[in-house]
């Protein structure tokens, strides 16, 4: 799945849980700079990440996922 | 008697001056020695002694720095208390509490300070550029036990945030109850500190670290919280922390992978903590010994606990463990409704509200002389000398005494939740939507706990169905985000009890 494929599909999912529908996924996108990336908001795009992609995140993976940025790398190595 | 220097600035110092090459701190990547905090405490009296209006409370920016760790310890060795501001709160909030409490000094230690406003009537006072001059660590100004050290706002259901102060003797007695709980820090440990410095348990996380000559480790705002202090668990090898038990409930799908052999001992706080959950946590954390603490802010961060035992039976109501025993300086009572004190081991068919009493408790609600009428009572009480009363606070917790003699906690009395461990009135709530609606629509705000068990907030609306887009940004400029809600439900016509009061149950009932 290229990373344009990932955006489209995760971009509706993220706009969902942190409640912004007009949100655009970009690199830079952090807890720093979106005021709803909160504890329980970020567990649910997680959560919804895995269920409509079909993998799991490893522990070790999910300590360095600080931004949108790191996500987006994350899944384009789980969905190569 | 339980001192505040005795407990708290003597032991701080002691530390300053002997361990000084050791680690206070680990902000953000980067370790801080005691001889670094020394440097920036002196440098930061300085400028609170120089401060043009001599006051005794000052607003405290607080951020993930060193300075705003120095600038608490500065401001109680010039015998002053400190009310912390959260910067990513909304300014109408802080400006509020400022002006609730008449503050005429804001210490900051960033560049450009959220709170450095045009025709502000406080002064404000930055650190971060302040250079050292010489140690200024003892000839502490006076102060009496009374006096306060800090003021914490919490939700209030007027729609208003509501200050509970506390005193120093607040402080140093429950400094002494901590240390009586058998919970043991040396200078070897790495203790974490995960909470924000508006929630109390900041208090003892950098407390009893930094008084013992021990390291803190703090997890940087604006970071998952939960995520940072994994990794801090795992790659600094935390040694002891508190943490609310949904932080280990957003991890526990990855247990099998964590690693938390470093983990001496374990606090769970600020939420009801399920058995199941600290059953799995116990093979995370092989050598962990876990004490789940129970306390409103008004009793200064715990006042009773529970010691959990590995591989044992946890007492536990509906799978939630037992808030244990009253600390060493509390003195805990449950009266029924209509004030009769329950006895002790009564049993689950004899439930009512938990009240605390001792030192530990505040001496009140700031300037809130309504709320401090109903929040606290006395009752007659004989000893040698004569008859005198003791004060207790209602804690509006629903409990009952254990036939063993622990608490088990079984609900709130009135409308308040946890989000998170922050106290969320969801008065408060309800009182900035309608304002919104201009009062012209009914709203409710209902906790609810979702599939996950976590807690969330949904708003309903007695109303067809709008857009909420600006509604939510009302909100966020009003309250803090863990406060707004995460779902907003439109009915045309809210369900109504036999008292015909809108029944907050069926709405619940609606969530599920």
């Amino acid at each position: 799945m290229t990373r344009e494929e990932i955006i489209k599909q995760l971009t509706p999912i993220a706009q969902e849980v942190f409640q912004k529908s007009e949100l655009v996924l970009t690199d830079n996108l952090s807890a720093q700079n979106v005021d709803t990336w909160t504890s329980l908001a970020f567990m649910q795009f997680l959560t919804a990440i895995e269920e409509q992609f079909g993998f799991k995140f490893k522990m070790m993976e999910l300590l360095k996922l600080k931004t949108m940025g790191d996500i987006l790398a994350s899944m384009e190595q789980h969905l190569a | 008697m339980s001192n505040f220097n005795q407990h708290i600035l003597i032991p701080l110092v002691d530390q300053l001056q002997v361990v000084n090459k050791r680690n206070a701190f680990y902000i953000d990547g980067q370790y801080y020695t005691y001889r670094q905090l020394a440097e920036r405490i002196s440098s930061i009296r300085f400028v609170i002694q120089t401060a043009a209006k001599e006051e005794q409370i000052w607003a405290l920016a607080i951020h993930d720095d060193l300075d705003t760790y120095a600038s608490i310890f500065a401001l109680w060795m010039e015998g002053k208390a400190y009310v912390p501001l959260h910067p990513n709160q909304p300014i109408d909030r802080n400006l509020n509490i400022i002006s609730q409490v008449a503050l005429h000094n804001v210490l900051d230690s960033v560049n450009h300070s959220a709170f450095d406003i045009p025709n502000a009537d406080y002064e404000m006072h930055y650190t971060h550029d302040l250079v050292y001059k010489a140690d200024l660590l003892d000839d502490w100004k006076e102060a009496s036990e009374d006096d306060l050290a800090y003021i914490l706002f919490t939700s209030g259901s007027t729609g208003t945030p509501k200050g509970v102060q506390l005193s120093r003797k607040n402080i140093a007695t429950f400094m002494d109850s901590f240390w009586k709980t058998g919970i043991t820090i040396t200078p070897e440990d790495r203790c974490m500190q995960v909470f924000d410095l508006t929630f109390d348990v900041s208090v003892q996380s950098y407390l009893v670290a930094l008084t013992r000559g021990a390291c803190v480790y703090t997890v940087p705002y604006g970071q998952v919280k939960y995520l940072y202090a994994a990794s801090l668990i795992q790659e600094q090898k935390i040694t002891f922390g508190a943490m609310a038990p949904s932080m280990l409930t957003y991890l526990r799908p990855y247990f099998s992978e964590f690693d938390a052999t470093s983990m001496r001992q374990c606090i769970l706080t600020a939420e009801a903590c399920p058995v199941d959950l600290m059953e799995d946590w116990y093979k995370c954390a092989p050598n962990v010994e876990i004490y789940d603490f129970y306390g409103p802010t008004e009793a200064t961060i715990y006042c009773t606990y529970y010691k959990l035992t590995r591989g044992g039976k946890n007492l536990s109501l509906n799978g939630i463990i037992s808030i244990g025993r009253p600390m060493a300086n509390v003195q805990a009572i449950i009266i029924d409704e209509d004030g009769n004190i329950i006895p002790e081991k009564s049993g689950a068919e004899h439930k009512g509200e938990l009240c605390v009493a001792g030192d530990q408790v505040t001496p009140g609600y700031w300037k809130n002389e309504e709320k401090n009428a109903s929040s606290f009572f006395t009752l007659p009480f004989r000893e040698r000398q004569g008859v005198g009363s003791i004060r207790y606070y209602h804690t509006g917790d629903l409990c009952y005494w254990d036939e063993s003699g622990n608490i088990m906690y079984s609900g709130r009395i009135d409308q308040q939740a946890k989000i998170q461990g922050f106290r969320v009135e969801l008065g408060e709530i309800e009182y900035h939507a309608r304002e919104y609606f201009n009062k012209e629509k009914r709203v409710m705000a209902i906790a609810f706990q979702n599939e996950k068990n976590l807690t969330e907030i949904a708003l309903f609306i007695e109303s067809a169905e709008l857009d909420t887009k600006d509604l939510v940004t009302y909100m966020r400029s009003k309250m803090p985000a863990y406060m707004i809600p995460t779902r907003i439900i439109f009915i045309e016509n809210f369900p109504l009890n036999k008292s015909e009061k809108v029944d907050r149950n069926a709405l619940k009932q609606m969530l599920k």
